[in-house]
């Protein structure tokens, strides 16, 4: 019960932080401006729209859950108001569980909010062009604005694209969070920034890793590295998102794979984040 | 306390079994992952910004917005910045199917000299720049046809043309307004025809006549359904109708050629003469129609084509490699090369070179291979007797008394003249 109190607390906190408002903000503005690639063909135009709204949702995502994730608790520390939680009958693991979900719980709305815009902007595109269900609509035509409009065959695969950025951002999010039980904040930015920029690499970990020309020991080491940094490259599907011709059978499989993979990862990094802060003085 | 070290226990121990569990996860991620993101690729150097882009997950943009810039340096001429270009459009977008056919263009053909001939050494980098795009692309014919492009024009190898352009004809097009594969229908993948077409021809060019006759009944069995399939397209009657007019050709060739025997003597020679630095004519004789080719190849004596196993455009800028065609006229031809301009494109570092003059008759046009004097191909009268001096598919009319050779099966006209760098440079 106390760790939902504190969850629901940290995502209105956080939802009333300036910051994490104007980030959103200027992500919403951000896909909005991306229809305004009109000097590309139409194919181009719709694949560079995919594109581009599915990296800023991610570019703008990872300034919300890193900031979010290094400032809850060295803030609860700072402004001292964890004496006041820690003195009523709240155990620590559900202080730490707790802010994670709450920051979760953000992530979570400011990701939809961000997918929304972007899969609005989307079927605008789609649904723009001579005789389209657009043109209608601009010459006040609703009825016919109703009948032309077509959904897209690709919307089923950007929600799973936006569902694997979100992945994606919770895991960097605990990352942020279970160092920021120890680490100061400007230390926990870069290390955090550092930690997503590996082990977005996952191709280049891999590729280290089996190179036949590196040494066996080198390729245990590569090898235990690549498996135990986070990876963050394990969520980046745009490319056939963009590009439907490219086989996607079973690209279903590999997102529910690619979930228990990060909820696995969370859960190790906050049961570390708690027996570590379970140790702290405060 | 001894309940709060074993909790502490208990949790340090179900950190081990769900990092073993992350550890097991990530291996069975790996094989799939590369399914998503771009492909096998090596020995590339790429700016700090495009790293920056591909982790912020914005390399799909950065691909789309370079290749339109690359597009203003084609129009501008700027070829060398392009390859660059295409090298990093491809890592961070190993999907746009334009760049690498594009980038295999410029490579094959538009790095040329003085006097227009392209820069031969730039061709296994064109093939391993495809080759790299179906890897990446495999279901999709275009870059499959591309490379059986290349081969069929500009490498003159046919089999290896036959060999692309088979694998072309087996695979789905994109449709251009949904960017999805178009599914198979009717007895054929819904391709674009001319893919079929130049199959046939390939065959033709291989020397492979029966196949070639097999490939057009195919083709007018595939026209015939696409039309079916697409009955408004306003091609549709013009490629049944080209289909059939090439079957009739060349069934009706194969029985007139069927009958050329090796009576004509074309008393090929060919000589070396030079006009002073990096400049020399070629010269001689070959008695056959005005319009059929003789190939000329200067090259390093011990001259080997670059063997890539991926796509570099660092190519090796000590080998010569000079290929040129020359026309025949009234039964000579001539040609002045001078390559003064050209010493990047022709380095001449070697001590000695073969020049090479031949004839190749699958490369001959028709009219050398052998026509009917009077054949028309679009219905009108069609002769019974070969023009004299035709040579055949397979060369069976050539009789040259000193340079015919027989390579695979082809009677060839072949001379190799030895030079040393004193003769050249």
């Amino acid at each position: 019960m106390s760790t939902w109190i504190i969850a629901l607390n940290t995502f209105g906190e956080a939802m009333r932080k300036k910051i994490l408002n104007v980030f959103l903000i200027l992500a919403l503005g951000s896909v909005i401006i991306s229809l305004t690639f009109t000097f590309l063909t139409f194919r181009q135009q719709v694949d560079i729209l995919k594109s581009f709204g599915l990296g800023l949702i991610q570019f703008w995502g990872l300034f919300i859950a890193i900031i979010m994730g290094i400032t809850l608790i060295p803030q609860d520390m700072d402004q001292r108001t964890i004496y006041t939680i820690l003195s009523k009958p709240v155990k620590r693991y559900e202080y730490i569980v707790g802010r994670f979900l709450g920051a979760a719980m953000t992530l979570g709305v400011n990701v939809l909010l961000m997918g929304l815009a972007f899969l609005v902007v989307f079927l605008i595109k789609v649904n723009t062009g001579d005789d389209s269900a657009m043109d209608a609509l601009a010459n006040y035509h609703i009825g016919e604005f109703f009948s032309r409009f077509h959904w897209s065959a690709e919307i089923p695969g950007l929600i799973g694209g936006i569902l694997m950025v979100f992945l994606k951002l919770l895991l960097l999010a605990a990352v942020a969070i279970f160092f920021s039980v120890f680490i100061s904040m400007t230390v926990n930015f870069f290390l955090t920034a550092a930690v997503f920029i590996v082990g977005s690499m996952s191709s280049v970990t891999e590729s280290m890793a089996n190179n036949p020309e590196t040494s066996p020991l080198l390729r245990v080491i590569y090898k235990g590295f690549h498996l135990l940094v986070p990876n963050f490259g394990n969520y980046d599907i745009q490319n056939p998102l963009i590009h439907p011709d490219v086989p996607q059978s079973d690209i279903g499989m590999y997102m529910v794979k690619a979930a228990l993979y990060g909820l696995a990862y969370t859960i190790v990094l906050i049961v570390l984040g708690v027996l570590v802060f379970e140790r702290r003085e405060v | 306390m001894d309940t709060g070290r074993s909790r502490r226990q208990g949790l340090i121990g179900l950190v081990v079994v769900l990092l073993v569990f992350v550890a097991y996860m990530q291996s069975v991620l790996d094989p799939q992952r590369q399914k998503y993101q771009p492909g096998k690729v090596t020995r590339v150097e790429i700016g700090t910004e495009f790293i920056a882009a591909t982790l912020i997950g914005l390399k799909e943009v950065v691909a789309g917005l370079l290749w339109v810039r690359a597009d203003e340096f084609f129009h501008t001429g700027n070829y060398e910045a392009i390859i660059p270009m295409v090298r990093i459009i491809t890592w961070l977008d190993p999907h746009q199917l334009d760049v690498y056919d594009t980038g295999a263009w410029h490579l094959a053909y538009n790095f040329t000299d003085s006097q227009e001939r392209s820069d031969r050494r730039y061709i296994p980098a064109a093939r391993a720049l495809l080759e790299e795009g179906i890897h990446n692309n495999p279901n999709i014919f275009d870059l499959y046809f591309s490379l059986g492009w290349t081969n069929f024009q500009k490498i003159q190898d046919y089999p290896d043309a036959v060999k692309w352009f088979r694998l072309a004809n087996t695979k789905g097009s994109i449709d251009p307004a949904t960017g999805k594969i178009r599914p198979p229908k009717a007895q054929f993948k819904d391709r674009p025809q001319f893919v079929g077409h130049s199959l046939a021809h390939a065959y033709e060019r291989a020397g492979d006549i029966d196949q070639a006759i097999a490939q057009w009944k195919q083709n007018i069995r595939d026209n015939q359904a696409y039309a079916r399939q697409y009955p408004k397209d306003q091609g549709n009657k013009a490629m049944i109708d080209v289909a059939n007019n090439n079957l009739h050709a060349l069934e009706f060739e194969k029985k007139v050629r069927a009958e050329i025997r090796p009576v004509k003597n074309v008393h090929f020679d060919a000589h070396f003469q030079r006009l002073g630095p990096r400049k020399f004519r070629v010269f001689g004789t070959l008695d056959l129609p005005t319009g059929a080719r003789v190939r000329v190849r200067l090259a390093d004596k011990d001259f080997r084509e670059q063997q890539f196993k991926t796509f570099t455009y660092d190519i090796n800028d000590k080998q010569t490699i000079l290929i040129d065609d020359l026309y025949v006229r009234d039964g000579k031809f001539d040609r002045v090369i001078d390559i003064q301009r050209d010493a990047a494109i022709y380095p001449l570092r070697s001590k000695d070179y073969t020049l090479t003059l031949s004839f190749n008759p699958l490369s001959a046009p028709d009219f050398v291979q052998g026509m009917p004097a009077e054949q028309k191909i679009d219905g009108g009268r069609r002769g019974e007797k070969l023009q004299y001096g035709a040579v055949g598919w397979h060369g069976e009319g050539l009789a040259d008394q000193k340079y015919l050779v027989v390579k695979n099966g082809v009677r060839m006209l072949e001379k190799q003249i030895p030079l040393t760098r004193a003769d050249l440079a």
